[in-house]
Order: C-alpha cells, then sequence, then structure tokens
C-alpha cells in the first residue's frame, strides 16, 4: 500500500517534471523563433489573431511569419507534439495504465486542431467586422463599386442611359485569355447583361458595339452608330445603332 | 422584408417537399435532424432535375411551371402520408416518445458534467458563430467572384432574363451541368427580380444542411462530444466556409459527394433499401452539378460494390440492390448528357485521354503538388496533417475501424482518379501544372468532409478489448 502510494507520488512528480520541460522547451523554442524574425513580437501576435484567414478566389492564402509560412510552423508543433506524446505514453505505460500510442496522439492532434480553429475563429471574427463596417447600410450597387472592377460605376451609366435590351459586339485589344483583363471581361459581361448582352447572343441582331481598352476607338464606330456613353479616359465606349435607337424613340 | 419571405419560401417548397419524400421512403429509420438536413439537399436535387424536364420539354421557367407543380406534389403526398399514418397509427405509437429539451434535464447535465458543458458551449458556440459568419458573407456581398461571373450565376441570370433554357450552344462553358444555376434561378423567380446577393441564399442552407447530416452521422458512430468536435474540425477548413459564402458549384458537388458515401456507410449499417434509393438519387444530382460528379459515379459505384460484397445476402437480393443504386443515378446522369447530346454540344477537350507512358514521370511531381496544397496552403487547417496522424489508429483493434477503412478507400479512389486525371488529360494544368492554384483546392473540397470523418472514427472510437470482441 505504501509501496503503492509512493509510485504514484513518483508518477505525479515525473509527470509535472515532463510537462513543465516540454512546456518550458516549447516556450523558449517558440521565442527563438520569433526572435529569428525580423518582426516584433506584438506584430507576430497581430497577424496570428487577424491573418489566418485570407480567402483569394480557389485558395486561402497562409500568412507568412517573416520568410516562414504558417503552415510550417503548425507542422512544427505538430512534431512536437508527437514527441510530447511519446513521452506521455511512456509514462503511463511505466505506470501499468493500458493506453496507446496512436490514441494519445491522434487525440492530443485533435485538441490541436480546435485550438488553431479557435484562433482562426478571432481572424474570421475580424474579417466579419472589417466588411461589416465597410458595406454597412450600402445598396447592391455601391456595394459593387467598393469591390468590383474600376469600371463597374461606368456600368451603371449605361444601365441608366441605355433603354430596352441589346446585343453587342465587344472590340477590344487587350487578350482575353490572361487575367486581368480576362476577368474584366467575364465581369463586364456579367455586369451589363441584360441591358446589353456580348458573351451571351440569342441569335438576335447585334446592334451595338463595345469599345473596351481599344486605341482609338472613336475610329471604330461606324457612321450608322451613336456613341451613348464614354469614360473619360475613353477605355470603354459604347455606341448603339442609329435606327434602334429611332425605334425605340418610336 | 417582402425580399427575404420570397427568400424563405424558395427554401421552405423545396425542403418541404424532400422532407416528405423522406417521410414517405424512410419514415422513422434516420433521426429528425438528419431527415430535416436530407431533405434540403433532396429537395433541391428534385427542383433542379424538375427544371431541366421543364426546358426538356420546352415550358419557360416562371411560377405557373415550376412552382405549382412543386406546390401540387407537396399537397398530394402529404395527403397520401397522412392516410399511411393514419392506417399505420399502432406502429408508430410504439416508439418511444424522446425529449429533445428539457430545463430540468440540462440543469442535471451541467450539474454533474461541468467540464463537458463548458467544451459543449464552446464548440456550440464556434458552430454558431461560423453559421452566422457564412450566412452574413453570402447574403451581404454580392457576386465578384471568377467562375461566379464567368458562368454559375451568369448562366441563372440568362435563365431567368430569358426565362428558359436557351440553345446550350450560345451558353458559356456549354457542357456544364446546371444544377446550381437553376437553383439561383428558382430563387430569382421568386423574389421577381434578379439580385446578386440574395441568390446566393443556397450556399449557406446547403452549408447547414450538410452540417447536420455530417453531425447526425458521426453521432451514430461515435458520441455526442464526438460529433460536435468533429462538425467543428470540419469547419477549421478556410475553404470549406469559404466557399459556402460565394456561388461556385464545388460545395453543391461536395454536399451530394460526401452525402452519397454517408448514406450508403448507413445503408450498410441499417440495410434499409430507401437510404440506398437515396444515396443512388443524390449522386445522380452530384452529376448533374459538376462533371467531376459523372466521373466520380464509377467511384461511388466501386464503393457501393465494396459494400455489397462485404454483405452476406442471396445473390437475388444483391443484383435487387444493384439495380436501386444504379438505375436512379445513371438516369440522372445520362438525361443530362443526351440532352446535351441531342443539342449538338460537343464534349470538350479536357476529358481527352492521352495514355503516353512518358507521362507517368510527372507522377512523383502530382503527388508533391497534392501534398503542397494539403499541408502549406490555409485551406485545410491542419486537418490533412493529423489525418494521416491517425491513421496510426489502424493498427489497433478499434471499433469504428471497418467503417474508418471503407472511408480510406475512397479518399484514396478519389486521390487516384485526380492523379490519372491530372497524368493523362489537358487538365494537367489545373490540377498540377502552372494554374494548380485555381483548380487543386476546389478538386480536394470535393472529398475533403471525408478525411475529419476519418479523423473523427478513429480518435473517438474505443478500444476493443480481445476479450471482448465478440460483443460488437
Amino acid at each position: 500500500m505504501e509501496q503503492n502510494k509512493l509510485k504514484n507520488h513518483s508518477f505525479l512528480f515525473y509527470e509535472y517534471l515532463i510537462y513543465t520541460t516540454v512546456a518550458t522547451i516549447s516556450l523558449f523554442t517558440f521565442f527563438l523563433i520569433i526572435k529569428t524574425m525580423p518582426i516584433p513580437l506584438d506584430v507576430f501576435l497581430s497577424k496570428m489573431l487577424t491573418r489566418l484567414y485570407i480567402p483569394s478566389q480557389n485558395i486561402c492564402i497562409p500568412p507568412q511569419i517573416g520568410e516562414l509560412n504558417i503552415q510550417i510552423f503548425w507542422c512544427f508543433f505538430i512534431i512536437f507534439l508527437s514527441l510530447t506524446s511519446f513521452l506521455l505514453y511512456k509514462i503511463l505505460k511505466n505506470n501499468g495504465k493500458n493506453v496507446s500510442f496512436p490514441k494519445i496522439i491522434n487525440n492530443i492532434c485533435v485538441a490541436y486542431i480546435l485550438i488553431i480553429a479557435l484562433l482562426q475563429q478571432i481572424s474570421r471574427d475580424n474579417f466579419l467586422r472589417k466588411q461589416f463596417h465597410y458595406l454597412k447600410g450600402k445598396t447592391t450597387q455601391e456595394k459593387y463599386i467598393s469591390i468590383a472592377p474600376s469600371f463597374y460605376h461606368y456600368v451603371e451609366e449605361v444601365k441608366n442611359l441605355v433603354k430596352g435590351r441589346h446585343t453587342a459586339t465587344l472590340l477590344t485589344d487587350k487578350k482575353q485569355d490572361k487575367d486581368p483583363y480576362m476577368f474584366f471581361h467575364r465581369a463586364l459581361s456579367y455586369y451589363l447583361y441584360p441591358t446589353i448582352s456580348f458573351r451571351y447572343k440569342n441569335n438576335s441582331k447585334e446592334d451595338s458595339i463595345i469599345l473596351f481598352y481599344k486605341k482609338n476607338p472613336l475610329n471604330y464606330i461606324p457612321k450608322e452608330y451613336k456613341l451613348i456613353f464614354a469614360s473619360p479616359d475613353y477605355n470603354f465606349i459604347v455606341a448603339i445603332k442609329k435606327d434602334v435607337l429611332n425605334d425605340r424613340l418610336d | 422584408m417582402i425580399d427575404w419571405i420570397n427568400v424563405f419560401i424558395s427554401i421552405f417548397i423545396p425542403t418541404t417537399l424532400g422532407y416528405i419524400i423522406l417521410s414517405i421512403l424512410i419514415n422513422k429509420k434516420i433521426n429528425s435532424l438528419m431527415k430535416i438536413s436530407l431533405s434540403y439537399g433532396l429537395g433541391m436535387g428534385v427542383l433542379a432535375i424538375w427544371m431541366l424536364f421543364i426546358a426538356i420539354i420546352g415550358l419557360r421557367f416562371n411560377i405557373i411551371t415550376i412552382k405549382m407543380p412543386l406546390i401540387l406534389l407537396i399537397l398530394s403526398l402529404s395527403l397520401r402520408l397522412f392516410i399511411r399514418r393514419k392506417y399505420c397509427r399502432p406502429s408508430t405509437k410504439n416508439l418511444p416518445a424522446t425529449t429533445l429539451f428539457s430545463i430540468s434535464n440540462v440543469k442535471y447535465y451541467v450539474s454533474t458534467h461541468i467540464t463537458k458543458t463548458i467544451l459543449y458551449t464552446i464548440l456550440l458556440c464556434y458552430i454558431a458563430h461560423n453559421i452566422f459568419f457564412v450566412f452574413w458573407q453570402a447574403t451581404n456581398i454580392p457576386i465578384y467572384t471568377w467562375d461566379a461571373l464567368a458562368t454559375i450565376a451568369f448562366k441563372a441570370k440568362i435563365f431567368f432574363f430569358e426565362g428558359k433554357l436557351p440553345n446550350l450552344n450560345l451558353l458559356p462553358h456549354k457542357t456544364y451541368p446546371l444544377l446550381v444555376p437553376f437553383l439561383e434561378t428558382w430563387v430569382a423567380i421568386n423574389l421577381g427580380h434578379w439580385d446578386d446577393q440574395l441568390i446566393k441564399i443556397i450556399f449557406p442552407y446547403a452549408f447547414i444542411s450538410f452540417l447536420g447530416i455530417f453531425y447526425s452521422f458521426l453521432k451514430i458512430y461515435t458520441n455526442r462530444l464526438w460529433a460536435l468536435i468533429g462538425s467543428s474540425i470540419l469547419l477549421s477548413s478556410n475553404l470549406f466556409v469559404y466557399h459556402a459564402t460565394i456561388s461556385y458549384r464545388d460545395f453543391f458537388l461536395m454536399y451530394y459527394n460526401c452525402s452519397t458515401i454517408i448514406l450508403l456507410l448507413l445503408w450498410d449499417k441499417t440495410k434499409s433499401p430507401s437510404i440506398l434509393l437515396l444515396s443512388s438519387l443524390f449522386a445522380g444530382f452530384a452529376t448533374f452539378t459538376k462533371l467531376e460528379g459523372t466521373a466520380f459515379l464509377p467511384i461511388l459505384l466501386l464503393f457501393f460494390l465494396l459494400i455489397i460484397l462485404r454483405q452476406n445476402y442471396p445473390i437475388k437480393k444483391k443484383i435487387k440492390q444493384i439495380i436501386i443504386f444504379t438505375i436512379p443515378a445513371t438516369s440522372i446522369c445520362l438525361s443530362y448528357h443526351i440532352y446535351k447530346i441531342t443539342h449538338n454540344v460537343i464534349k470538350s477537350d479536357k476529358t481527352v485521354f492521352d495514355f503516353t507512358l512518358s507521362k507517368l514521370l510527372l507522377f512523383p511531381h502530382i503527388i508533391i503538388v497534392f501534398l503542397r496544397n494539403m499541408f502549406l496552403s490555409s485551406n485545410w487547417s491542419i486537418v490533412w496533417i493529423v489525418f494521416f496522424i491517425s491513421l496510426l489508429r489502424l493498427k489497433e483493434n478499434i471499433y469504428n475501424k471497418k467503417t474508418a477503412l471503407s472511408i480510406i478507400f475512397v479518399i484514396l479512389l478519389f486521390f487516384t482518379e485526380y492523379a490519372l486525371v491530372a497524368l493523362f488529360t489537358a487538365n494537367y494544368v489545373w490540377i498540377a501544372g502552372d494554374l494548380n492554384m485555381m483548380g487543386l483546392s476546389r478538386l480536394l473540397l470535393h472529398f475533403y468532409p471525408l478525411s475529419v470523418l476519418t479523423i473523427i472514427l478513429l480518435a473517438g472510437s474505443p478500444y476493443i478489448d480481445k476479450t471482448h470482441q465478440n460483443n460488437y
């Protein structure tokens, strides 16, 4: 009985000792890593709390801490946790407990994901708050002016000027198979539809021209077309056939 | 305000239809949360197929052609359900009543399990915050992402303003399946106008619905705590949450693909033919969501055959089950492909296989690109790393080993398929080439939840003492 008590006592003591050592080493290593980076601790912490959610089209970009991708940092801790799990397993095993190493490491890793998830959530919350303040009280059009490409407000003007529905030809000098103009082309098509349609042609006659980033654009407007809208830099011009306009007026 | 009521109607009608169909099909074999969650996917799938049917017979998309038949169907099925319940009352009476929420129960639980209660509260707050995040993002930020503007929402906008499905050859990306554009059109029809924010409402609901299916499934195999942990881990993926807020088709493909696998596993457990039928319908809806859905069909079929081979049923019953699974899924799949063929929509060059052996040299590079995305992008938190670590538990004799192994087998099939597609088709550039940043993350999303399922099934599984092995 007395021996068992002593055994338990020594087990607790060693357990405590190992956890403390592990925690100290982990903290020490953590600060060593930060020290090697050219950023102060407060900047590092603010990055950790605000930059863990950066979605960009098809990928979420991992924040860089100094030169280090944050994911490498997480991986480093997984290795570290594996070591901790192994030590814990050895201690428990030596003390006659029926445990398995895979179970310990699995459970520790699950706990680790949850900790990272909570950190990420602070970033998500910051992201949400920023967007909330930025977009609060705005109409869809006003939001688009904030987030869409700069030509969007011209699209709104065209939509107000043009009556009815038209099918257009788009003339541009920019390559439509490379970003950013490829994206601009698709976005313009989406925003202008159904007022002016150029990417979807429903077998109706083309009655308008859109000149988008075209050199000497006015040279491309035929006589039977009337210029309806031109942006100040002449990078976005809309012209519609005069007879169509007359028909609409009639 | 009126817009929100119309949005609610656009969700409510298909979900109710799904719920009634499920009630007729499955009745009491699955729990309420899973039933409601599945109702959304089923209802939306049926709606999309109905819209395809309307398009095929040349009718226009409007309230009369879409909404009215659905409402009539709901009413007639409800009547049938009511009559059936009326005459089958004795069997339902025998079921024990379950209390979902009782203050005295909660009080007792909190006082006796204080640590667990704290953990539950944290996890529930985490999940609730994410649900709010997804809802706000989806309904307050207008469509601005690449594929949405170029294809998905653009097509939906065309369908809405033209009031019909135009000749596919006139549309951008004419071969792409139309489930998501149809659903967005449906929301716009209910709204009565085009709204660049509210048409995305289908995504947060799909998010909640999938969360419900995922949680309910884990609760069957583990317990409430592990199911909550699993759901939280699922949400730890930035890409998963992000895709529930933008108008891409990948979230819906993930939804139908993973739900099919979950339903097949449930069918393996319950042996209910109606669950098998439901999984088949979901596999079919996946084919109508993205072209990858058709490529997934052989994988799902293989997975189904694996399960059926393990069962000790007579050959006649096995054939019947094969018919139940294959016919609905392939019918849905073929209906759209045949429609495309009859409208001279030629297949894309991307699907042409070029089996040059020298291409095998690219295999190590493909693996590296996969691993880089899984480990070093911020898409998946550390889920994939932990997934690989959790495989260590397969050495042990644990309760959920068989189920976990089945899921790992499917994950392997998905990886193999994508690796083969990258190796032997022009899709290499999107999967492992220069543009892998555009495509690969989305491809991994299609089966990402399976990795979380594996982690939780292995972590939350009790160790089987060899002396009591027969009890399981």
